[in-house]
């Protein structure tokens, strides 16, 4: 087997050996890739489990507002690793 | 007449692709659902070049892959309508990302014309993109810069639509090769698939192929429910020997090289003015989110930020507190004599519970304006999104994520929505703990309480008081995190993580104040319902006597039931050092809401020490006239010293190093009036003082009092979304907790405050 080196591997390898947190812009320079090019990479692997994106506005339910409640500012994506002994995501409460 | 030839527009999400197709059908238009589907469907005619066009605006996706209902129906659309032509609409700021579609259209095979949309965006940015040069690179397929919005470029795209429908046969763009051993496979299937005369007509066989090795669902789905195994297999095959040769599954060697094809199609044609690939923002961020650095910037921030709360708010603070105070219940007043209910309960619940109260809350709109005005300031700048960046350090030495900070943050406004926004935290152990230690972050409902006694008690300084109290909200839901993380839950070391930032811009004041206003709203809600009922029921508490010889409305109020009710508690605030039942009753009432603390405290303090309008204040009152007149000649001066205290920040800020003392600005040269204590102010000192036994003693049970509100539940709302989230045990852990915390804190303070000789 001949490993084929990519781009797209490099991406998720940054994510694996990373130890502290970085900004889309700061990994986009350290890969030399264009931080659009990068964010459409991340989404591949976001798409296929290995990474996961989190900071979408959640959802409050207490006054009804829901996700256009003024106290939730717009909280910013980010993305890390999915590891392989992840506890199971929390039941949502709110439908059951 | 000729049916009309379709076309249809595709591209990402936000690519302003509507707006191109406003433009080209203008009210032309017919809005439904795709068939089946819940996703709204946007045709519309259009006349260009003297033709008739049906155009479809297909929805924003970012691939033709079937990962969304989306992507199914744009890809369905292309490949069983037939379009003439299709407009595939890119971001001509972000082309690398947004090509990405474009090219997976081209495999389709269908002719195309390629609009880089919000092309003024680009300019904006001084990226230029040689449009010319890249139809070369494409076989000469159009590419067209346009603005949507402004319908600039929108001749070259109709022109450019009726060329690529003309009926004349077109060189299509080279194909992605994708390099061995992808290549051999796409050739095997691709024989396969032709055949076969029903899949070659229906698919283009070279896409199908290459779509059967990106392993998708829907066409193998489709595929394997019309009966074609042997291709499913050969498919399966195929992309089990590229596994095996490469290390690599198809897809993701697939998609590589479409990526590998936009960066050399853009490869010379796009130029950014930041040559190095480092923006603005990116260079900014190397200061203001340095690890070292970055931590005093964000505290200098907050400090500025409770500055400008306190002293900004404070000149239209005073106004209001004057308004209702005086104008607003002389007119209460004159109403019910008018219907002659002046002299009954009635008079009372409204003058001494409801103005008093609600109104004692509403003098704080001010304040929650303001600080709600800097919060937004800093949320459109981009630098919140960073403070998670910046305080990852932080959050990461008590073995917390970055991304934690995010809803404590939240927190600064209301907890309910905060123990929510923990919902982004994948680790249950730290969504549990992170809502945990959300309730000590000050929310703005306790902001009026600091702001009352900050004013009192320490004046000029009161700005101090509460960053302080904020600061120290921060330290102990930090020292909590770290404590529980060693204990409750064993420590596991965060996930380091990717952030998106949006770039830093100037705040925009249209979405500043619709933000600010829309919190302050919800305040407003709060007063309005829950505050007017805890007044109601307060006054009625306060108005029947248990002891003594009162009677209804007519009882000394520390002979009434709520009187009685705190008097049973003070004792054991007592240790704090304000082991008062006025005190005591007014956190009862916190209890329900933070606002009901300041709300309570007007009715109960300022009738303590005998405030209200007598007959003989209203024989003296000025009239109505005099009235509106005085309103609004101390309106005119609060905006005035408002913007005089806004201009006094810079100076204040600067006065922190220890060898700067620049003067402020006095433009009304009110001198020490500027000082003046509200009515509840007043008596909240004496009484302070009066239970403490001193006047500095009870500046100190002042501050213990505060930090008592800052640490305890912060209300029932919260108590409810904890419960709705982590169950009932959990809140029992969480009130007992706060409430001991709370109670600890007060007391070090106060007694820690005694040894030391303050008192």
């Amino acid at each position: 087997m001949t490993a084929v080196p990519t781009t797209l591997r490099q991406v998720l390898q940054a994510f694996e050996e990373a130890r502290a947190p970085c900004t889309l812009s700061q990994l986009a320079h350290e890969l030399d890739i264009p931080p659009g090019m990068l964010e459409g990479m991340i989404d591949h692997w976001v798409r296929k489990g290995r990474l996961r994106e989190t900071g979408s506005s959640p959802a409050c339910t207490t006054c009804g507002q829901g996700a256009s409640c003024p106290f939730i500012a717009k909280m910013p994506r980010s993305f890390e690793l999915v590891t392989d002994d992840e506890d199971a995501p929390p039941p949502c409460r709110c439908c059951g | 007449m000729p049916t009309p030839q379709t076309i249809a527009l595709a591209g990402n999400p936000n690519v302003g692709k509507s707006t191109l197709f406003n433009a080209l059908t203008g009210e032309r238009q017919h809005v439904g659902n795709w068939p089946g589907k819940t996703v709204e469907k946007m045709a519309g005619i259009a006349q260009i070049g003297g033709r008739t066009f049906t155009v479809i605006d297909l929805p924003g996706t970012y691939s033709l892959n079937a990962y969304s209902s989306e992507e199914i129906i744009a890809r369905d659309f292309i490949i069983n309508e037939h379009p003439s032509a299709i407009v595939a609409v890119a971001d001509a700021a972000n082309l690398e990302r947004t090509l990405y579609l474009a090219v997976q259209v081209l495999e389709l095979g269908v002719p195309v014309v390629l609009a880089l949309n919000m092309a003024d965006t680009a300019q904006q940015r001084g990226i230029t993109i040689d449009t010319a040069a890249l139809s070369a690179r494409l076989n000469g397929l159009p590419v067209v810069a346009t603005v949507g919005s402004r319908a600039v470029g929108l001749d070259s795209l109709k022109k450019a639509i009726c060329t690529q429908t003309d009926g004349t046969p077109r060189l299509l763009p080279t194909p992605v090769d994708y390099g061995q051993p992808l290549e051999s496979e796409i050739a095997a299937l691709q024989v396969q698939i032709e055949a076969d005369p029903i899949l070659s007509h229906q698919f283009r066989p070279r896409w199908l192929a290459i779509k059967l090795l990106e392993n998708d669902e829907d066409l193998h789905a489709r595929l394997s429910g019309a009966g074609y195994h042997a291709l499913i297999e050969a498919a399966r095959a195929a992309m089990a020997r590229i596994a095996a040769q490469t290390g690599e599954d198809a897809e993701t060697l697939i998609t590589d090289r479409r990526y590998q094809v936009i960066a050399g199609l853009l490869r010379g044609i796009v130029t950014r003015p930041d040559g190095d690939g480092e923006t603005r923002s990116d260079r900014a961020d190397r200061i203001i989110t340095h690890p070292i650095w970055g931590v005093p910037i964000f505290l200098l921030l907050m400090w500025i930020v409770f500055q400008f709360t306190a002293y900004v708010s404070a000149p239209f603070l005073d106004w209001i507190d004057a308004l209702v105070g005086g104008p607003l219940t002389r007119w209460a007043l004159a109403a019910l004599d008018a219907v002659r209910l002046g002299d009954t309960w009635l008079a009372a619940l409204v003058v001494d519970g409801i103005i008093a109260g609600v109104g004692g809350v509403l003098v704080f709109v001010p304040v929650l304006i303001f600080l709600y005005l800097a919060l937004a300031v800093l949320e459109d700048s981009g630098y919140m999104a960073r403070s998670a960046f910046v305080m990852d350090r932080v959050m990461r030495s008590i073995g917390l994520h970055g991304k934690s900070f995010l809803p404590l943050i939240v927190g600064f406004g209301c907890t309910v929505p905060a123990i929510y926004a923990t919902r982004t935290l994948e680790d249950e152990d730290d969504r549990k703990l992170t809502a945990f230690i959300t309730t000590f972050m000050s929310c703005g409902a306790r902001l009026p309480v600091y702001v009352v006694f900050g004013a009192a008690f320490f004046g000029a300084k009161s700005g101090n008081l509460i960053f302080g109290l904020y600061l120290l909200g921060i330290v102990i839901a930090l020292l909590t995190g770290f404590a529980m993380k060693r204990t409750v839950y064993r420590h596991k070391p965060p996930q380091p993580f990717v952030l998106e930032l949006p770039p830093y811009h100037i705040p925009i004041m249209r979405n500043v104040w619709r933000q600010a206003w829309q919190r302050t709203q919800q305040f407003l809600r709060n007063a309005a319902t829950i505050i007017l009922a805890a007044t109601i029921i307060i006054w009625f508490m306060l108005a029947l006597p248990v002891r003594g010889e009162g009677t209804f409305n007519d009882v000394p109020t520390g002979d009434s039931l709520f009187g009685s009710v705190s008097r049973a508690l003070a004792p054991a605030f007592a240790p704090a050092g304000f082991g008062s039942w006025e005190a005591a009753g007014s956190l009862i009432t916190g209890f329900v809401a933070k606002e009901a603390v300041v709300s309570t405290m007007s009715q109960i303090y300022v009738e303590e020490v005998g405030e209200g309008t007598s007959a003989e204040d209203e024989a003296d009152s000025p009239g109505f006239v005099d009235d509106l007149r005085e309103i609004a000649r101390s309106f005119g001066e609060a905006a005035i010293l408002t913007v005089q205290e806004t201009a006094n920040i810079a100076p204040r800020t600067a006065n922190l190093l220890p060898v700067v003392n620049v003067g402020l600005g006095d433009w009304l040269d009110r001198g020490e009036d500027a000082e003046e204590l509200t009515s509840l102010q007043s008596a909240l000192t004496t009484s302070f003082a009066r239970t403490a036994c001193s006047a500095e003693r009870g500046k100190l049970a002042a501050v213990a009092f505060n930090v008592f509100v800052l640490l305890y539940v912060p209300c029932m709302a919260t108590v409810a979304a904890m419960r709705h989230e982590f169950g009932g045990r959990w809140v029992f852990y969480q009130v007992t907790y706060t409430l001991l915390v709370a109670w600890l804190a007060a007391t070090v303070v106060y007694q820690g405050g005694l040894l030391l000789g303050i008192g």
